[in-house]
């Protein structure tokens, strides 16, 4: 764009912004009255700027929310101290901005297993104490996830020991494989090695169907050795 | 400028109340720069229905950090960057920021019969087109113009809130008209 032109979009902005002094007016006005295209440009830039403007303005006025009273308006205004925020009926509050307003307690608490659902619906016992049940829930569950982890349910293959089994019956939790003792299917020369690709992996145990169905690969990841396995329960 | 204190000595007071949690201090400061906060966000973020959220957002945050404001004759400037920030980031999450289109708008506002922009236009979405022009526009363009258009700013005081030169805001608003004019050259005529 040549200078003269983008000069004279710069008056006609200035002449939009009331910015414009009364010498560049003037010349404002020359250059309109002796330069057909610049009149044109004028009047455009003219026109198209103040239908933007009222199309703005306009928009405005419809997205502007009702005036917020102040008793009514949680979220934006700060808590006074000592009193705990109102949960009236609010007003001028955003779709999204409603779930702020929700109790904090009550959505997680309904999606918990029928335990601490129980827990839940004797709450009026716990809530005479002010109990605040967030943690109370959180506590419940990370001693559930405890009982799991550190007392884990005893399991044991069928029938005892297998002579072949020099690692003897073995305490497994939920997330590593049974004991797996007389399981232990006797090796065949017909089955294949799997080929198994492992990269920098920190598991102790691999369970990968084999092409047998009804049959699991036991890989244990710090040996070389593979034996196939009978599984008669899902764990 | 719109929505300025009439005391500026007052200001302080003002401030240093809502600070200490007075309720009628805190409503003062949301009726009195309320309207062009929102104006600041809907300038970086182009569209009015995100416009509430982000000025929930904005006040939340702004009682949070009102403690830290140390020089209340700076309320102003340093609302505006907490607006900008919240609606910066509500933009980024959201990646609708649309590429500069030099092109006509016609292409894409033509709607499914084919009719071309200004027939549209003629049709009574004159508004609609207006608008979704403005939101294509690149944010550090829509911005001063949408202060220049919704609070009647200067120059100067539009560059002393988003930290520019005089120079600079004249500029951008020189091609964000220029750009307008390219987007609708069809839709508009004198």
């Amino acid at each position: 764009m040549s200078s003269g032109s983008e000069d004279l979009e710069h008056l006609i902005s200035r002449f939009l912004d009331r910015e414009i002094t009364a010498r560049e007016r003037s010349t404002l006005d020359e250059t309109i009255r002796s330069d057909p295209q610049a009149a044109r440009l004028f009047a455009q830039t003219v026109e198209l700027d103040r239908r933007v403007g009222a199309a703005l303005r306009a928009a405005r006025e419809r997205a502007a929310a009702p005036p917020v009273e102040p008793a009514g308006a949680a979220g934006l205004h700060p808590p006074e101290p000592g009193l705990r925020p109102r949960r009236g009926p609010q007003r001028a509050v955003a779709p999204a901005s409603v779930a702020l307003q929700r109790h904090p307690a009550r959505l997680p608490i309904r999606w918990l297993t029928p335990g601490l659902a129980c827990v839940w619906h004797s709450r009026p016992r716990l809530c005479d104490r002010r109990l605040p049940m967030r943690w109370l829930t959180l506590g419940l569950a990370a001693s559930l996830a405890g009982l799991f982890l550190l007392v884990p349910p005893q399991r044991g293959g069928p029938g005892g020991r297998s002579p072949g089994n020099s690692e003897g019956v073995r305490a497994a939790s939920l997330f590593a494989p049974p004991v797996l003792g007389d399981a232990y299917l006797p090796d065949s020369a017909a089955a294949a090695a799997p080929q198994v690709r492992l990269e920098e992996t920190e598991r102790d145990w691999l369970v990968i169907p084999s092409p047998q169905p009804g049959e699991f690969l036991v890989v244990e990841v710090n040996r070389t050795q593979i034996r196939r396995v009978g599984i008669q329960q899902d764990f | 400028m719109q929505d300025a204190p009439a005391d500026v000595d007052a200001l302080p007071v003002l401030v240093a109340e809502a600070q200490r949690g007075n309720r009628r201090a805190a409503d003062r400061l949301v009726r009195e720069h309320g309207g062009w906060v929102r104006s600041v966000v809907f300038g970086v973020v182009g569209r009015w229905d995100l416009v509430d959220d982000i000025v929930q957002q904005v006040w939340t945050q702004v009682w949070s950090r009102l403690p830290t404001l140390k020089d209340p004759q700076r309320l102003r400037s340093w609302l505006c960057s907490v607006a900008r920030n919240a609606a910066i980031d509500a933009g980024q999450a959201r990646q609708r920021r649309a590429p500069v289109a030099l092109e006509p708008l016609a292409d894409s506002l033509a709607d499914e019969s084919g009719r071309s922009p200004l027939r549209t236009a003629l049709d009574g979405e004159l508004q609609s087109t207006l608008l979704r022009a403005v939101e294509a526009l690149p944010v550090h363009y829509r911005e001063p113009f949408v202060l220049r258009h919704l609070e009647d700013w200067s120059y100067q005081q539009i560059g002393e809130m988003l930290g520019l030169p005089v120079e600079t805001v004249e500029t951008r608003l020189v091609r964000a008209r220029r750009l307008l004019r390219e987007m609708l050259k069809d839709a508009i005529e004198p």
